[in-house]
């Protein structure tokens, strides 16, 4: 029987000069960080390319990780480093989700990215999808960056406190306001869902 | 409208972030407030809805894919993430034997059909400049060798000098020149001089020590022959360029024996100056090795499944290429 290593053990491996050990870590949190930059990002491709990056770099700094945080919460620090860098060359002054993009990652075209202007609307899961992805795209990056560490990747307000180098205070803040601006963004898909909430 | 609507105390209360206070006051408004409540679930459904966007996942090759990119970044940089650090003493000894291996080493990349063209036409590959080993040469050493035959230990402890305060500094050494306006031409092998480093945003008074580049070159020739990368015969893949301005050589081979081989450098005291990472115009190397490039006079090499790659060690002494000061400064 094998014992599943810790984070901290296969970091240890990895610097004692196993490096094959990073493999390990690269698997274990691979698509958590995939899924996660998927919803900032906006398209699976730029995703990917950032995620690999990330891992990357993450490999070349992982003597300075100290084990003060938790290595996602420092490995996700460094892929917001690499998504900035990645858009600064894509000369992508804000991520917004693209039709092509909101295709690639639901399969399917996006009917409209204001669906509350069409009375009779009514979306599938996939449309469902893409249009809250174009919601979350038109959020300032600073709260869609906190409302999606919460959301999608379930972080404590510290550990996100930690990533976007602010104060719990802030986050607890921009959740709020982000929550606030998508509601306004999905109103009618709210009301549809709020009859399924218990 | 709510009061807590323009609070953040039930977003947090939803988060199961708030505080016990908050949490109870909101628990006991809920009881009694069904426009709160509806909040409350205007937030879950929101909740709802982000979470059931799909999670897709990566291909199961996409950690090989990152591991193979992260040696590929390691074999440029050679910046292994485990910290090499050595006591004060091994530092010094690192200093004599740097000393004694070589000038600078550029380690390139060879283009292949992949390589990204600049709209002139030009090419560019990565480069790492092997100079001064970074982590060698943090604190207070500061060892800027250029080119020596000198492998005295008093050497290298002579040149161990970081002085901080460049106005004072100035005042006492009027005639002090930057590195980069050091005429290396005109120095005499082992010949010890002051220079002004400014590189890294720190200012220095380094030591310029004159070594042969000759010696270094060896050693990377003797280093390639133990990772058996042929020099000559039917199965040669590597070549050698010696020129007035630079030795370099060719070397087609495999990942694991260009990795193996930088790593043998590194121990001999080459060690790749990481912030000296940089793109560079094949254009702009000396003539000789980029006539090598553009030829590619070298069969392709056999390794069976792996992919050969191709690198240009360059040990040269060209002013511009020499290595900056070692290290970050950082004191």
């Amino acid at each position: 029987m094998t014992t599943e290593l810790t984070d901290q053990e296969l970091i240890d491996h990895c610097l004692s000069g196993r490096t094959e050990e990073f493999g390990r870590l690269v698997e274990r949190y691979q698509n958590r960080l995939f899924t996660t930059l998927i919803s900032l990002l906006g398209s699976a491709e730029d995703a990917r390319d950032v995620a690999q990056e990330a891992f990357v770099n993450a490999f070349q700094k992982l003597h300075t990780f100290r084990g003060r945080s938790a290595f996602y919460s420092w490995l996700f620090r460094i892929a917001l480093n690499s998504a900035v860098s990645y858009q600064r060359k894509q000369k992508q002054g804000r991520v917004l989700v693209s039709i092509e993009a909101a295709r690639e990652t639901s399969g399917l075209e996006p009917a409209s990215t204001h669906p509350e202007t069409d009375p009779g609307f009514a979306m599938d899961v996939s449309e469902r999808q893409a249009l809250v992805r174009s919601a979350l795209a038109e959020l300032p990056e600073e709260y869609r960056t906190v409302l999606v560490l919460k959301e999608v990747d379930d972080l404590k307000y510290e550990e996100i406190a930690e990533i976007v180098d602010c104060p719990i205070g802030t986050v607890r803040s921009r959740i709020h306001r982000a929550r606030l601006e998508l509601r306004a963004k999905l109103e009618i898909l709210l009301k549809q869902q709020e009859g399924h909430v218990p | 409208m709510n009061e807590h609507l323009n609070s953040d105390v039930l977003s947090a209360y939803h988060d199961g972030e708030a505080s016990s206070q908050e949490r109870a006051e909101i628990e006991r408004k809920l009881e009694t407030s069904p426009e709160l409540r509806a909040e409350l679930n205007g937030l879950r459904a929101l909740s709802g809805l982000l979470q059931e966007l799909p999670r897709p996942e990566l291909p199961p090759e996409f950690a090989a894919g990152v591991m193979q990119q992260a040696e590929r970044q390691m074999l440029l940089t050679e910046r292994l993430p485990t910290p090499q650090r050595r006591s004060r003493t091994k530092r010094y000894v690192a200093g004599a034997v740097i000393a004694a291996a070589a000038a600078a080493v550029l380690v390139m990349t060879q283009l292949d059909d992949s390589s990204p063209s600049t709209e002139e036409g030009g090419r560019y590959a990565t480069s790492g400049v092997i100079g001064i080993a970074p982590d060698v040469l943090k604190g207070d050493t500061s060892v800027h060798v250029v080119v020596t035959d000198d492998t005295k230990p008093q050497a290298a402890e002579g040149a161990k000098k970081r002085v901080r305060g460049v106005p004072k500094m100035l005042a006492n050494k009027p005639g002090l020149v930057p590195v980069e306006e050091v005429k290396l031409d005109e120095l005499a092998i082992g010949q010890v001089v002051e220079a002004l480093d400014t590189s890294n945003g720190k200012i220095a008074v380094v030591k310029l020590l004159a070594v042969d580049r000759h010696p270094g070159f060896l050693t990377v020739q003797k280093i390639l022959t133990e990772q058996a990368i042929p020099e000559a015969g039917a199965n040669a893949s590597r070549q050698t360029i010696t020129t007035s301005e630079m030795e370099a050589v060719y070397v087609q081979a495999t990942r694991d024996q260009l990795v193996a081989a930088l790593k043998e450098m590194q121990k001999e005291g080459l060690t790749v100056d990481s912030k000296s990472v940089e793109q560079l115009k094949v254009d702009e190397l000396a003539p000789p090795a980029r006539e090598v490039l553009a030829e590619k006079t070298l069969p392709p090499v056999s390794t069976g499944n792996k992919s050969p790659m191709q690198v240009l060690f360059v040990v040269e002494q060209k002013k511009d290429k020499t290595p900056k000061t070692g290290g970050d400064g950082a004191a």
